[in-house]
């Protein structure tokens, strides 16, 4: 399913660009499989998180560049 | 105009060897992790014109520090987690053979081997034995838990005398920032030095907790404990501008901290970092502990047989560490084989319902193993990218320096040349003129 590649290569809310389309094509044919083993759904779950984890990331990223440029007086 | 293009040259030099003692600084530092790097700050100087330093600027990024940071505080609380429940699984591994689910197998297979031949003796001590087996396994079991929460309880006043003397040390670099701040505004070399100190401080107090921080402009740092996931409201003030600080104590009875100001703060209130991991394990131990009382429960109340005309518990006790055998030898060579069927259906249904209850609590285990497991690995790659990232940022990089270095020793001897050209010029001219 891709998903060992991504676990290996997906490391870093830096490389979502580069892995959107790899990511997307996986999470399709996760949607598309009706049972996973034992380790496809740990890779799955981890994914998930790493998403989760990433949108946080960029989420505090934007937060602390707001404050940052408005105590600047950029924005 | 001889004297304004020596005093040019002047400045050239001067900003040059200023520049020089930075780069050198900076290549001294090169293998120091927690050293920042600095650049100079040129401007040019008003007629006759020139160039000075102005300032030493350090090349810091704030924003990835504190996702530096940040991360550094959930990869830590993950690890801790992650370790403690690489051993409790071991506890409850049933691929592995180490888990309860072999002995309450053998028991209730024993239970049924003897329920269908009732005379047989080796039935009999085989109940029996696997009975007790399966007491000692699940007493076991509660103990090894109960030894791993007392280790956790007795990590949390280490951990909070070691937050104490970072919350100590970071208070007195506030201080020294702001005497040396006074004293020396530019050209600092100690004051760039207490920054790098703040931040090794910060980043060591990230470990142990999640921390809200902020500088003020000439560097000082204010910090509070803050936790946004947590029931309990509030935040714990730690370190202020001016060099105040808050301590914590530990009381192991209340299981409750307070702080210098008097106020209490429950051990659930931390939810990241080594104290957040300590506080949830010791409650996720608790847990595990009560699901434990409850398959003991579970089993004394449905392990039953008929003796003496009565259905009569297997086990007596009332929790998991005071499970005991509640029938003998004797009551076994006693039995009525005419209450055989039913009993068999009792105690195959005892066995579906104790099975569940204990496969419901090894899977909770393995379940929660593998999320930190997950979030540890995430964490960890996350935290190396960062770190490699703020490195690149921040940390020296030889080959540049030792570039501008060269650059900055041709500059210099070029100006040297021309300081003595201008020198030798000015003698000639005087001497045209004599």
């Amino acid at each position: 399913m891709g998903l060992l590649y991504l676990d290996k290569k997906f490391t870093s809310p830096f490389d979502i660009d580069k892995y959107r389309p790899h990511i997307e094509l996986v999470l399709k044919l996760a949607e598309e499989k009706e049972k996973f083993s034992q380790e496809e759904e740990r890779l799955l779950k981890k994914l998930l998180y790493k998403l989760e984890r990433f949108k946080e990331f960029v989420d505090l990223q934007k937060e602390l560049l707001q404050v940052k440029f408005k105590l600047e007086g950029r924005l | 105009m001889f004297g304004n293009s020596l005093s040019i040259l002047y400045s050239a030099l001067l900003s040059d060897r200023k520049n020089l003692e930075i780069r050198n600084r900076n290549v001294a530092n090169v293998n120091n992790p927690d050293y920042v790097k600095e650049e100079p700050v040129l401007q040019n100087l008003p007629s006759p014109g020139g160039v000075e330093i102005t300032d030493i600027r350090r090349l810091s990024d704030e924003t990835l520090q504190r996702q530096v940071l940040t991360s550094l505080t959930y990869l830590k609380g993950y690890e801790e987690r992650k370790n403690l429940y690489e051993v409790i699984e071991t506890y409850f591994d049933d691929a592995s053979g180490s888990g309860l689910g072999k002995y309450i197998d053998n028991f209730f297979r024993s239970v049924l081997q003897f329920l269908r031949d009732p005379t047989n003796e080796g039935a009999k001590e085989s109940l029996l034995s696997n009975a007790q087996n399966l007491i000692t396994a699940i007493k076991e079991r509660y103990q090894q838990l109960t030894a791993l929460q007392n280790n956790l309880k007795n990590e949390i006043p280490k951990v909070v005398k070691k937050l104490n003397t970072l919350t100590q040390n970071l208070a007195k670099v506030n201080k020294d920032i702001a005497f040396l701040y006074a004293k020396n505004k530019t050209n600092s070399n100690d004051y760039k030095t207490l920054l790098d100190e703040r931040d090794r401080l910060l980043k060591e107090l990230s470990q142990y907790v999640n921390i809200e921080y902020s500088f003020d402009k000439i560097g000082r740092v204010e910090i509070n404990i803050a936790e946004p996931t947590s029931t309990a409201s509030g935040y714990i003030p730690l370190v202020s501008y001016n060099g105040g600080f808050n301590q914590l104590e530990f009381d192991s009875n209340t299981q409750k901290f307070i702080d210098s100001n008097g106020i209490e703060w429950p051990l659930e209130f931390f939810k990241n970092g080594k104290l957040g991991a300590y506080s949830g394990l010791i409650r996720d131990i608790e847990t595990y502990k009560s699901n434990l009382d409850t398959l003991a429960t579970t089993l004394r109340n449905n392990a039953k047989i008929t003796l003496n005309g009565s259905l009569t518990q297997i086990f007596n006790g009332t929790s998991a560490s005071d499970l005991t055998l509640n029938i003998t030898k004797s009551d076994l060579d006693n039995y009525d084989s005419s209450n055989s069927e039913s009993d068999q259906n009792t105690i195959q249904g005892a066995w579906d319902t104790v099975r569940d209850n204990y496969n419901d609590l090894s899977a909770k285990i393995s379940e929660n193993y593998t999320n930190y497991q997950i979030k540890y690995e995430t964490e960890r790659d996350l935290n190396q990218n960062l770190e490699t990232k703020y490195n690149e940022k921040t940390g020296v990089n030889l080959d540049e320096e030792l570039a501008e270095i060269m650059k900055l020793q041709q500059h210099y001897q070029a100006v040297s040349k021309m300081i003595a050209t201008s020198t030798k010029l000015l003698d000639y001219l005087l001497s045209a003129i004599r």
